[in-house]
């Protein structure tokens, strides 16, 4: 009688032992999720709501028909591409704070072809694409230039100038770019042949979801195929080595910040040209730190952003539908963005702590 | 252009209001950070001071109790992070992004839960201004500084403790050396944890404080989320700029405070600029100031970096 018992003991230990085989840093953040949905849930339950229902209703919110998923996706497209850009730039050492602000940018850089050369048709979606990349990277530039010109720390100047853009936005669509005669802090519309096609009618689903997920991986590739990719991991891991191959550090800064500020930039275009469809204040309310916290969640992985990106768009529109069906705040949103990046900052400091670091720092 | 003495005055004036708020908070910035503890989460404390003063109003309908309720809500959320940030030896930096990204849900969700169903706030209880005695009387200052609310003569005392106290006293030395080198201030026989716990809360304090002020006597009791708007960054800046000096941290807040009163009192000095890019100047002069520091100024040593017993460095 014991002995099938002890084989099932012994099959349950192998099984333990598997799951727990799983690399420090996955265990890590899955524990980091696995918290804070307790804690959101707890939330919700503290709101004296059922947590079936809550549960029932969040879970279709996010995956439960075509649009649900499609809204899970336009919202996972931003937050995947300012992480994109974050992790390309802190891989090669740059702490790149500026998400927000390339971000704006870049949405301000999708509008510029429309408003220089007006409704030219084909042409001006790719050229609004590219336009806002380069809007994007030439703001992720300056501070990579400030950085070897003066020695400025980049954390610093990627937050100031989060709030330059912000405010310079701000300053666009209330006076040079607002259509006369109107009061809304808004651009004109742009002409339908200027924006991202949506792929499946009814939905918001738009082609910049695809083109986000090539961009993730493109990013991949680079890092992880390319000599360049190569170069700009070694400059983030160790900037004296860098030195001693003989390659120039400052040029990995620049570039590497260039290339982060574009990807930066297309999240910006895409919700003009996908989701806006013009230049609005206050369109992206928190994205560019929401997709820096995607970044660091994702342990600086290229395809590790896109599941956690795919989670931080599933919280967003399943709290879009607890709030119209069970009238629960929308706040949740940000609590349950806020707490798995804590969680998991937390636990990586006990670890380091305790001698085992999860995390190779880049500083 | 003649401006008379009512319009600088009133200029003056309105810059030492508007400053105030990222002038308390980055007083706190600058001693958490001379202690070694990157506050990146400022403008999460900030948040949570205005909220919890703006539920302090609601409840007991007295400013000065919000003030001291949302000190209070700033120094038990700074409590926490520095939970993580200093007990746990958690990143400092990927910590205070995710602290402030729950900030801006949680004081939502307080704002939402507690305050729409507070009594409305009635005529605007802020705090009334209070004239200093003979100094008051003087002409332009005396309206400029001297006829202001009662924590902008609070945010000069102290910040005047704080310079005395890094300067001259055995904590001052302390929280310094903690600073610089936190392991050979733990093999000297300090508390290093307990130390950088006790500055965190400060900042915390402080930045409570400066939360409070913008929500009770800058925006007359009202909370609107994500009412900080960057000013807690601007805060990080003002006190790295300041070299954390704390007396300096007050007068850069101040000329800071200065452009960004230009878009009030803007059209009576005879300036026409677009409130926004006003309202963006106080980060472009920031900014220009840190590139101009550059390499210049050494900051402590051990700023941002857990300390780990034992690691040599």
């Amino acid at each position: 009688m014991a002995e099938p018992m002890a084989d099932q003991m012994g099959a349950a230990l192998g099984l333990i032992r598997r799951a727990l085989s799983v690399p420090l840093s996955m265990r890590v953040t899955l524990a980091a999720f696995a918290g804070s949905l307790v804690i959101g849930l707890m939330l919700i339950g503290l709101l004296g709501v059922p947590l079936g229902a809550a549960a029932r209703v969040a879970a279709a919110g996010a995956f439960g028909d075509m649009r649900a998923i499609s809204d899970t996706l336009v919202f996972m497209t931003p937050r995947l591409l300012v992480a994109l850009g974050a992790l390309v730039a802190i891989r090669g050492g740059m702490f790149n704070l500026g998400g927000e602000g390339q971000l704006q940018m870049g949405a301000i850089g999708a509008m510029l072809p429309f408003l220089a050369f007006g409704d030219i048709g084909v042409a001006l979606l790719p050229l609004a694409i590219l336009s806002g990349a380069i809007c994007g990277g030439i703001w992720a530039t300056i501070p990579a230039l400030l950085k070897l010109w003066r020695g400025a720390d980049e954390v610093i100047v990627t937050l100031l100038m989060n709030f330059i853009a912000i405010f310079f936005l701000k300053y666009l669509v209330q006076g040079p770019m607002q259509p006369v005669g109107s009061n809304f802090n808004m651009s004109a519309q742009l002409p339908s042949a200027g924006t991202l096609p949506l792929l499946i009618e009814g939905t918001r689903l738009h082609l910049g979801v695809v083109l986000a997920l090539v961009v993730a991986f493109g990013v991949w590739v680079m890092l992880q195929h390319t000599a360049f990719g190569l170069a700009l991991r070694a400059s983030g891991a160790s900037p004296g080595f860098v030195r001693l191959q003989g390659q120039s550090a400052g040029r990995m800064i620049v570039s590497s910040m260039a290339i982060s500020g574009m990807i930066g930039g297309l999240a910006g275009a895409f919700e003009v040209l996908g989701v806006q469809y013009r230049l609005i204040d206050g369109f992206s309310a928190g994205l560019g730190f929401e997709g820096l916290a995607v970044a660091f969640l994702a342990g600086l992985e290229p395809m590790g952003a896109v599941v956690v990106s795919l989670y931080f768009g599933a919280i967003n529109s399943a709290t879009l539908s607890l709030q119209s069906q069970l009238s629960i705040p929308s706040a949740l949103a940000e609590i349950l963005s806020g707490l798995p990046i804590i969680l998991l900052a937390v636990i990586s400091g006990v670890l380091l702590a305790k001698g085992r670091p999860v995390w190779t720092s880049t500083r | 252009m003649d401006f008379d003495a009512v319009t600088i005055a009133l200029f003056l004036a309105a810059g030492v209001r508007l400053c105030l708020p990222v002038a308390l908070a980055a007083l706190g910035e600058a001693v958490s950070e001379r202690a070694g503890v990157f506050t990146i989460g400022l403008e999460g404390l900030m948040l949570f001071g205005a909220v919890a003063s703006a539920v302090g109003l609601a409840m007991t309908g007295s400013p000065l109790m919000a003030l001291v309720i949302g000190t209070g809500g700033g120094a038990a959320a700074a409590f926490v992070l520095a939970l993580g940030t200093v007990l746990a030896r958690a990143n400092q930096i990927v910590m205070g992004i995710g602290f402030n990204l729950l900030a801006i849900g949680a004081t939502s969700l307080i704002r939402q839960l507690v305050l729409t169903n507070a009594p409305p706030t009635g005529s605007l209880r802020t705090v009334t201004m209070m004239k200093l005695p003979w100094l008051a009387d003087l002409p332009v200052v005396g309206r400029a500084f001297f006829s202001q609310s009662p924590v902008f003569y609070l945010a000069v005392v102290i910040a005047v403790l704080l310079w005395a106290m890094l300067r001259y006293s055995r904590l001052g030395l302390v929280l310094r050396a903690v600073g610089e080198n936190a392991a050979a201030t733990d093999a000297a026989g300090l508390p290093v944890l307990p130390i950088r716990m006790g500055a965190a809360v400060f900042t915390g304090v402080m930045a409570g404080l400066g939360g409070a002020t913008l929500c009770i006597v800058a925006s007359g009791g009202t909370f609107v989320d994500n009412m900080t708007a960057g000013r807690g960054y601007l805060a990080i800046a003002i006190a790295i700029f300041a070299r954390w000096k704390p007396v300096r941290v007050m007068l850069v807040a101040f000329v800071l405070g200065l452009l960004e009163a230009l878009q009030f009192q803007g059209q009576y000095l005879g300036i026409q600029i677009a409130t926004p890019l006003l309202m963006a100047a106080p980060f472009v002069v920031a900014l220009i100031a840190w590139i101009a520091i550059g390499r210049a100024g050494a900051a402590p040593a051990d700023l941002g970096r857990p300390f780990l017993r034992g690691e040599l460095r």
